[in-house]
């Protein structure tokens, strides 16, 4: 396997042996680099000076810190790319190709998330890929893959959430659906293209082969709809019926009461589940009301029957109490219960996220000291760690085309002066 | 440990891992078993929990008609085996010894019987056992109960997702979501630590943690309060923002919802959507018709923010209107065929007879032998080298090594 012979930088484990050519960018494309990077691979972001890479969204949209604006200043890019290298490449420019070809040979992995076509139109198909590094692994993840009949066509999180089945699932009845209120199925590309790129990596280990992997989020999306889905296949029982979406509820695992009321303050509510009759009876104490000791609901059966009126209930219950208190009254006696939490709530006050380490801290020259995603897991001999705010715009040209790939100082002036890099 | 053979098939090939079962380890497993490896899920006798979770077939319940568990667990094999029976620990240990990879409970959950995976890492030095818990393994919160409900309201999915008014409740992303975000999390750090063990022989723990996981997950939400400390608000079909944003789901003539998507706010983008009311003759019936004129002309400086701001509007609302005039999938069609990212909001049913997946190859029939039935299931979400790894039916308690064959 040919490598360049420029060391690692710091060569930790577990990931540390590994260098991405990553061309992608959103949260489903940088979101998986960056879970990599976070392990120790080492991640160079190529980007377009032409645009100032606002092909990627983040690049052109906040949260920003304050009154400035750029390239340089969103936290969402940050977040995104933390612990990555960034160069700049025209790949308009026959320059930026061959320096692209360059960086490629020196590669484990390419990735990317263009729109199907795009990365053959500028002549790194895998096939022409693998001229240049015969072992490496391309992973291709876009919203709709690339065959088939929507493979040209344009997607976001939220509109593969649709097209996917699951905007559909989550909304209460009797009104449209509510979807998701982020872009769940970028983290879940992410993911899985994280996930992809680790399982070709092992694949190469054991037989020194690359691979193409095109992923599509909507075929990621269906494989989440699991259960509703067997409900149409086996049952032939469609989702679109009267009563659904019901997300609040407990459909297939069958715990009542089991939703989402109000409680004391603005906007503030508090969600809670029976799993079985004997946690219903520890709620019930809770309660203490005359109403929650019907011998009606004792079983599951009984409080199913009842469920809209037994909502009804709980709600006049709750409206009137403390959250957190209610829920921790409630945990108190076995019942699993949660406030829903504002970012202030799981980000600053919850112990678990603290002793996690979950949100490390980074310095950005423009964000100043600012925390970004951890991950959800931690590994008990070659743990992740992360150090540095994400790469602006062009910063590492020096150290990926003067010390990876072998420029001078000079050359490496003429091509910034021409606009290559 | 073979950690895979030299000419394997697919990425996990040769690799072997044992699940033991639960609500939050199936999809691991799932997407193990896509991976290539050789899964096995470990059930007490009776069978696990999630064999009583439903739909069942038909609508009999019963540990054998559980859809849910047929959904999880296919492409494993099965084996039964009471962990609380000191009988039995000999049994598990000789077991482990099989295995290069343990999915299970966490810390907590395991020494509750009677396990500990740091020890029987020590045991097994090349073992990786990826603990899956709530909190993590030594969390101060790790007594707590939880569910896939309470998990998503702690977590910070449920403030996120809901309508414009506020008098509704936050509503949870869809039932099980926790298993689905946690198990790609688990397969990471067990595959991270895999690549490790390849070079260095040893193994180690991957500790899980549900609720961490799922605040990593919230997009939008988690940065701008790490940012700028601002808090995001829940909007109908559309991102939780700091600042109320126009809506992006409207109802289609037909009376299903679609997505409009992110119009591009540009000038040729101005002009196909002129051309597109032109087709329909509903220029003079959009009140904004002239704004789209004045930016397909290059009249409107879209340098200045609040004119480009306001062409955007413009288009979102001009694509929310010929919605209004059409069927939802033609909708979604021609807007796609025309260069906008809109969507069509589909049910389940909708996607087995979505043209895309069919032509993907995404739907495969497995029969069922117990049921006696074919089941439409989806195809491994992942192809290697072109290929995605058929997977045949969940293990049954009576005939654990069942397996079923496949066919698209």
């Amino acid at each position: 396997m040919s490598r360049c012979e420029v060391p690692r930088p710091d060569g930790r484990e577990p990931l540390g042996r590994y260098r991405i050519c990553d061309l992608s960018g959103q949260v489903a494309g940088a979101g998986a680099t960056r879970i990599l990077a976070s392990l120790g691979a080492q991640v160079i972001r190529v980007e377009d000076p032409v645009t100032q890479g606002r092909w990627d969204i983040l690049r052109r949209s906040g949260p920003y810190l304050d009154e400035h604006r750029g390239v340089d200043h969103g936290g969402g890019f940050n977040n995104y790319n933390a612990d990555k290298l960034g160069v700049t490449l025209n790949l308009r420019d026959p320059r930026g190709r061959q320096l692209l070809q360059r960086l490629v040979r020196c590669c484990d992995v390419v990735t990317e998330n263009f729109r199907t076509g795009v990365l053959d139109g500028l002549g790194f198909s895998y096939e022409e890929l693998k001229l240049i590094k015969p072992d490496i692994i391309l992973v291709s993840n876009s919203g709709f893959g690339h065959d088939g009949p929507y493979s040209g066509y344009r997607s976001w999180g939220p509109v593969i959430q649709a097209v996917g089945g699951l905007t559909h699932e989550v909304g209460l009845p009797s009104t449209e659906p509510a979807g998701w209120g982020y872009s769940f199925m970028d983290h879940i590309g992410a993911a899985a293209g994280a996930m992809s790129i680790l399982a070709a990596l092992v694949q190469r280990e054991h037989t020194g082969r690359g691979q193409a992997i095109d992923l599509s989020a909507m075929d990621l999306a269906v494989q989440l709809l699991g259960p509703a889905l067997m409900d149409v296949s086996v049952n032939r029982r469609p989702r679109r019926r009267d009563g659904r979406p019901d997300s609040n509820r407990s459909e297939f695992v069958g715990m009542v009461p089991h939703g989402v009321y109000p409680v004391a303050g603005e906007d503030c509510w508090i969600a809670l589940a029976c799993r079985d009759d004997a946690d219903w009876q520890a709620m019930r104490s809770v309660i203490d009301q005359p109403w929650a000791f019907d011998c009606d609901l004792d079983a599951v059966s009984g409080r199913r029957a009842a469920e809209d009126r037994l909502s009804k209930m709980i709600a006049a219950w709750t409206a009137t109490r403390h959250g957190e208190d209610t829920a921790l009254r409630l945990r108190q006696v076995g019942v699993p219960a949660s406030v829903v939490a504002r970012p202030r709530q799981r980000i600053e006050e919850d112990p678990a996220t603290t002793e996690w380490g979950l949100w490390p801290a980074v310095d950005h020259p423009n964000l100043g000291r600012v925390r970004v995603d951890g991950l959800g897991f931690h590994l008990s001999a070659t743990d992740w760690a992360t150090h540095d705010a994400a790469p602006c715009l062009g910063q590492h040209n020096r150290t990926v085309f003067g010390e990876l790939l072998g420029l001078t100082d000079t050359e490496i002036d003429v091509l910034a002066a021409d606009g290559v890099i | 440990m073979s950690f895979g053979a030299q000419h394997q098939t697919w990425p996990l090939s040769g690799t072997r891992v044992l699940e033991l079962a639960s609500e939050y380890t199936g999809f691991a497993g799932l997407l193990f078993a896509a991976l290539g490896a050789d899964v096995t899920v470990l059930e007490p006798p009776g069978g696990s929990a999630t064999r009583q979770f439903g739909p069942f077939a038909d609508d009999v319940p019963g540990p054998e008609r559980s859809l849910w568990w047929r959904y999880y667990n296919r492409g494993k094999t099965g084996v039964v085996l009471d962990l609380g029976d000191p009988g039995s620990r000999t049994e598990f240990d000789q077991l482990l010894s099989t295995f290069d990879v343990v999915v299970g409970p966490g810390t907590r959950a395991a020494n509750n019987q009677g396990l500990s995976p740091a020890a029987i890492c020590e045991q097994h030095p090349s073992l990786i056992w990826v603990a899956l818990s709530p909190f993590g393994s030594d969390s101060a919160r790790g007594r707590e109960p939880v569910t896939d409900l309470t998990l998503q309201a702690g977590g910070g999915q449920l403030w996120s997702c809901g309508y414009d008014d506020h008098r509704l409740p936050p509503v949870r992303g869809g039932e099980g979501h926790v298993a689905h975000i946690v198990g790609f999390q688990a397969v990471i750090g067990a595959l991270g630590a895999l690549l490790s063990a390849i070079h260095s022989g040893r193994g180690q723990v991957v500790d899980v943690s549900l609720h961490a996981t799922l605040n990593v997950t919230t997009e939008l939400a988690t940065y701008e309060w790490l940012v700028r400390g601002a808090t995001v608000q829940r909007q109908t079909g559309r991102h939780a923002q700091v600042e109320p944003t126009q809506r992006t789901q409207v109802r289609a003539g037909d009376g299903r919802y679609v997505n409009t998507g992110v119009p591009v706010g540009d000038t040729p983008s101005s002009n196909r959507l002129l051309k597109w009311l032109e087709e329909l003759g509903l220029q003079t019936a959009f009140d904004d018709t002239f704004l789209l004129e004045l930016a397909s002309s290059g009249k409107l400086d879209l340098a200045d923010p609040a004119i480009a701001s306001e062409l955007l509007s413009v288009q979102r609302a001009c694509l929310g209107f010929i919605a209004g005039q059409m069927a939802a999938h033609e909708f979604f069609i021609e807007a796609q065929e025309r260069g906008f990212s809109a969507g069509i909001i589909n049910a389940a049913e909708d996607l087995i007879e979505d043209q895309h997946l069919k032509a993907r190859g995404m739907w495969v029939n497995i029969y069922e032998p117990d049921l006696d039935r074919t089941i439409i299931y989806p195809a491994s979400p992942v192809a290697f080298d072109g290929v995605r790894r058929p997977l045949g039916p969940a293990p049954s308690l009576t005939d654990p090594q069942i397996r079923g064959s496949q066919s698209h």
